[in-house]
């Protein structure tokens, strides 16, 4: 099978009949649901840009596994080159969409079990890894969209999977068969989950002896019996039933269209289990997950920055104080921000390296720099983008207002910009600026793929403090500096103790 | 005899104290074996290259391998060596047992059978 389109992605979720649920109701189909085709359009703006000779250099890759062209999204990546061409795709898409387009997660799912599982079979002698590459070749030619289940619902965060209360607050292992294993639990806002086709779990944290059972990876199909979706609110989501121009972003949406997954007694034939008890293996799968998808946001969001500071510099424009000197200064704050984040990204990967499995990771503690910056840097340039809007982005009269022959004419009127900029357009463009940086997608950039604390556990175990201190203590005169005695001629004490010679007895210049 | 090319990467930010770990690398083949010879003489014709990257990234292997096609190497990437994370004070001894295997194997093919 070749690569998708984006109508044939679309179409290919309406085969899923999967079960889910939204507002108290069951969808009988979420791709004839307005509510949810916004983010359906972004991930399917991945399938469409692959088929465009333009974007086919960032857009596929020759698999490793097949030697046929794939997705990029279903690559394992085989070199820095990979990783670069990853993030400036996902800048790409930020670009092209405005928001998030999903199917990242189940991309650094795919990556993060390769190199995990074959770690694992060094050492356990089992054949995970083997199991693994199976299911990646029939996800690269069907061209499927698995969803990254990481995240679980979690509960009592002072008390370990084993000890929570109700167990399913974890994904865990009930029961072991000759066939395969069956699972219950709840995983918590995972992105894409009712328009993905398949579902990669990981476990969520480090797990100790004590929750074996926790320590689980597989995948299944959406359709899977027992398995439920519940999608998420979002700040403002009712609007894409109300009018295209008051939902702002109308045909991408904002944020990734999260859903709480509900596993009740599912089976999963031992084909598809990737990690079942190995708990010692579950930081490595975590944190070599959390350090591809931390990378991701220097590319995605920046993409997104692109939009906001495009879109701040036109709504300038449009009334009419395009050129002040603040305005400049703003869009010029805007833009080093989010370059900087974008630097930091290309950094980590650049700087990647490859693991025992042959797949390339990023450089992990640059990939946490590029996550911390982003939660930082995104409030800063959303909140200057809604400096440059002004206050009418969240005052703003509905369409169906401006439509009301009673009001809608002396509105629109009043609400005009400079002459050539039509007051619909005005409208258009600020709403899009309140979609993206009033509400969800805020809070998406602090704790996607990771709240900032979680990386500055990283940088701080990362950072080298001890080797800096070497380095301090050598400059500084405090250790011996070999290459400073190397060329001086002498030790170090004695060096100065000459130079005091010379300045006491008067033998230099300046004394 | 082995003889062995050192290549030192650019050391920008070392994870690893690398002309460290190459001089216990050289007592350890000598305390064992003593034929291996190490260089970083880049003009010699070496049997072997051992790259020395100061962290995982290894800037040398991209450049060797584009340079030195078919040449056989051993790559130091911080703390790994070819597919194995190994830890710093470990990696000399790892080395060692490598390139004296090697060297081994060189003497008993260059000796002519009765």
């Amino acid at each position: 099978m070749s690569m998708m389109t984006g109508k044939e992605y679309i179409e290919s979720l309406r085969a899923l009949n999967h079960e889910v649920y939204f507002m108290g109701q069951k969808i009988r189909n979420v791709i004839d649901e307005p509510m949810f085709q916004p983010h359906i359009h972004a991930a399917a703006m991945i399938y469409q840009l692959a088929h465009k000779p333009e974007y086919q250099e960032l857009m596929t890759a020759t698999s490793h596994l097949t030697g046929e062209k794939i997705n990029r999204f279903t690559h394992i990546h085989q070199s820095t080159d990979d990783l670069v061409k990853k993030v400036r795709m996902m800048r790409l898409l930020g670009q092209k969409t405005g928001t998030c387009f999903q199917r990242c997660v189940g991309l650094d799912g795919l990556c993060a079990v390769y190199v995990t599982t074959y770690d694992i079979d060094q050492k356990y002698g089992t054949n995970y890894h083997e199991r693994f590459k199976k299911w990646v070749v029939e996800v690269q030619k069907n061209d499927w969209m698995p969803s990254g289940a990481m995240t679980d619902a979690r509960g009592d965060r002072s008390l370990r999977p084993s000890q929570q209360k109700n167990k399913d607050t974890y994904l865990h292992i009930k029961e072991r068969t000759e066939e395969g294993i069956i699972v219950s639990g709840v995983k918590a806002h995972i992105t894409g989950a009712i328009n993905s086709h398949e579902i990669l779990t990981m476990p969520t944290r480090t797990m100790g002896e004590g929750d074996k059972d926790f320590a689980l990876s597989f995948a299944v199909p959406s359709n899977t019996k027992g398995v439920t979706f519940v999608f998420s609110r979002q700040t403002n989501d009712t609007r894409r039933l109300d009018s295209p121009l008051d939902a702002g972003n109308a045909k991408y949406g904002i944020v990734g269209g999260e859903a709480v997954i509900i596993f009740k007694d599912v089976f999963v034939p031992w084909e598809r289990v990737f990690m079942a008890g190995e708990y010692d293996f579950t930081t490595e799968l975590v944190e070599t997950f959390a350090g591809y998808h931390r990378s991701n946001y220097g590319g995605c969001k920046t993409g997104l920055a692109d939009i906001v500071i495009g879109g701040s510099s036109w709504l300038a424009e449009a009334h009419g104080i395009g050129t002040a000197s603040h305005i400049i200064d703003k869009l010029t704050e805007m833009i080093a921000m989010s370059e900087t984040c974008w630097s930091c990204t290309l950094a980590c990967s650049y700087e990647g390296y490859r693991t025992p499995s042959g797949a390339y990771h990023i450089n992990p503690l640059l990939a946490n720099v590029v996550k911390l910056n982003i939660t930082k840097m995104t409030y800063e340039w959303m909140r200057l983008a809604q400096d440059i809007a002004g206050g009418k982005i969240i005052t703003l009269p509905s369409e169906k207002d401006l439509d009301n022959p009673e009001s809608g004419a002396l509105v629109e009127e009043c609400f005009a910009g400079k002459e050539g900029y039509p007051t619909r357009h005005i409208i258009k463009m600020l709403r899009l600026i309140e979609n993206m940086s009033v509400g969800a997608g805020l809070p998406e950039a602090m704790h996607g793929a990771g709240s900032p604390a979680a990386q500055k556990i990283m940088i701080a175990r990362r950072g080298g403090i001890d080797k800096k201190v070497r380095l301090a203590k050598t400059v500084a005169g405090i250790e011996e500096d070999k290459l400073f005695e190397e060329i001086v001629g002498n030790k170090e004490e004695t060096h100065w103790k000459d130079v005091k010679k010379q300045i006491d007895g008067k033998k230099v210049q300046i004394y | 005899m082995v003889m062995v090319g050192i290549r030192y990467c650019g050391g920008c930010n070392p994870q690893i104290d690398r002309t460290g770990l190459v001089k216990k690398l050289q007592e350890e083949t000598r305390n064992r074996h003593g034929g291996v010879v190490f260089t970083t003489d880049t003009d010699k014709v070496v049997d072997i290259t051992l790259l020395v990257n100061g962290c995982i990234h290894g800037c040398l292997e991209e450049e060797f391998l584009q340079a030195e096609k078919n040449r056989p190497y051993l790559s130091v990437r911080g703390e790994m060596v070819g597919r194995n994370y190994i830890k710093e004070t470990d990696i000399p001894e790892f080395l060692a047992s490598d390139i004296i295997n090697r060297s081994l194997r060189a003497n008993r093919t260059e000796t002519p059978t009765p």
